[in-house]
């Protein structure tokens, strides 16, 4: 993924309650959210419940956005707790899906289509200590200092989390390396 | 088996992410370390595993749904607006209520002048006493200046009770306010200072000492500061009251209730006009109110 980058004018409109520079927001953000929602939850529908209810708390928090953290990183907190939150209450073991294969390219050949969904399924019995900053590395990218941010925690925790969740991933599909 | 030596920062050395210092100290354990070397290889098999993880973008009819529920709830919340600012009033209302009644407990920008209806407890009548063994010389004043702000640190160097309010004479007034001199006695069985002045020429006695200590204080007032006066026919006028943690007995003979006296503490222009309309003060009228903060 490119290089998050929401101006502050874009902001500062926003935050003024001007609808059009928040559709313009929500044009920018909406992948990113999603991608990240459905990486945590493992689940289309709950990422696209996920999405909406991020949204809406964009909507009311906005003007509370004080800039000491970037947008982004306070953007994807709100996409983790709210993604956490959601698969809390839904308390409900979610449906393995192949969500995190690549439906749109149909011309992949059936295996590594097959791959990805068992790729998705590893990352969803991750527990989301190490889902977390694993989609926040893989699906959006993020240095490690980034996601150290977004979770609140050290660079060194985040290392340790990702070398944990990495070498699980590998052992869970041991017959895919 | 995998926990300890460096496998906290495995992923970080196989991604990049290590300084050139820690990339070399791990290189170094990997280097006379195969439980680590083992890690690394499956981490890195991981690291390319997870790179298969799709960037799934949003749906076009879920950000179609979406955009149409921000749409309506944008309106919602316009509407609900004034809610929320009903809650921010009322907040603000309670904290401006709170802040009032903290600065009208501190200052009590109202002063109630009552006509001593009983008679004098101990603190009162030890007070007014010593009012004439100090212009006689009976009890003498251990720190003599005409500094007053020097009585205040000297009394405050003794340990003794001091206001907290700044003693800050107009120029206008120092010929009418003499210091003469400070002391410490015992009132009633309290540690007190004493304050000796010379007002319009004439004796005047403060007497201070913490209410907490003082046998029957006189209550502080709740809504203002409620100070008894008692006048003696040979035109000396006694002052007593308790605000902010000090029962003050103020002796003097001076013109009225003998409320020109307050203005050895009260210096600033906008409390000395307000205790100086306590002058049409009016014989028999049990108390009268005035604003100190007109």
């Amino acid at each position: 993924m490119p290089a998050f980058q929401v101006s502050e004018q874009l902001l500062t409109a926003c935050r003024a309650g001007d609808r059009n520079a928040f559709g313009e927001l929500f044009d920018v953000c909406r992948d990113r959210v999603y991608a990240i929602a459905l990486g945590i939850s493992g689940d289309r529908s709950a990422a696209a419940d996920v999405s909406q209810e991020v949204f809406m708390k964009l909507l009311t928090r906005l003007p509370q956005f004080d800039g000491r953290a970037s947008f982004a990183t306070w953007l994807y907190r709100i996409v983790l707790n709210t993604a956490i939150d959601h698969r809390r209450a839904a308390r409900k073991s979610v449906t393995l899906p192949d969500t995190l294969a690549d439906g749109r390219r149909m011309d992949d050949d059936y295996a590594r289509a097959e791959q990805r969904a068992r790729v998705g399924r590893a990352v969803q019995a991750l527990p989301v200590k190490l889902r977390a900053p694993l989609i926040l590395r893989h699906v959006e990218g993020l240095a490690y200092s980034e996601i150290a941010k977004v979770l609140g925690v050290s660079a060194g925790t985040v290392a340790s989390r990702l070398s944990r969740a990495h070498a699980r991933l590998a052992q869970e599909l041991a017959g895919e390396r | 088996m995998m926990f300890g030596h460096v496998f906290g920062q495995l992923a970080a050395y196989a991604e990049g992410q290590l300084d050139e210092r820690a990339r070399a100290r791990v290189e170094r354990h990997l280097a006379r370390c195969s439980e680590c070397g083992a890690a690394l290889t499956d981490i890195q098999a991981g690291i390319r595993l997870a790179s298969s993880i799709a960037h799934e973008p949003m749906p076009a009819a879920v950000a179609s749904h979406i955009r149409a529920q921000l749409r309506a709830t944008d309106v919602a919340a316009r509407k609900t607006a004034p809610w929320h600012l009903g809650w921010r009033i009322a907040a603000a209302t309670v904290a401006a209520m709170v802040a009032t009644g903290v600065y009208w407990q501190i200052n009590r920008p109202w002063v109630q002048l009552h006509a001593a209806a009983a008679v004098p407890n101990q603190f009162e009548r030890e007070g007014r006493a010593l009012h004439d063994r100090v212009k006689s010389g009976a009890a003498p004043l251990a720190f003599r200046s005409n500094d007053e702000q020097a009585l205040w640190r000297w009394l405050a160097s003794e340990g003794a009770p001091v206001t907290s309010m700044a003693i800050t004479r107009p120029d206008e007034q120092r010929s009418q306010f003499i210091a003469e001199g400070a002391a410490v006695h015992t009132v009633a069985g309290v540690r007190a200072s004493v304050l000796s002045y010379r007002i319009d020429g004439r004796p005047v006695t403060l007497v201070l000492a913490s209410s907490r200590q003082v046998p029957d204080a006189p209550p502080a007032g709740w809504w203002s500061k409620r100070v008894i006066h008692r006048d003696e026919p040979a035109g000396i006028n006694t002052l007593t009251w308790t605000v902010g943690g000090g029962t003050y007995v103020l002796v003097s003979e001076l013109e009225g209730a003998g409320q020109k006296a307050c203005l050895i503490c009260h210096t600033t222009e906008r409390f000395s006009d307000a205790i100086m309309r306590l002058s049409k003060f009016a014989d028999g009228q049990s108390s009268v109110a005035h604003d100190l903060h007109p």
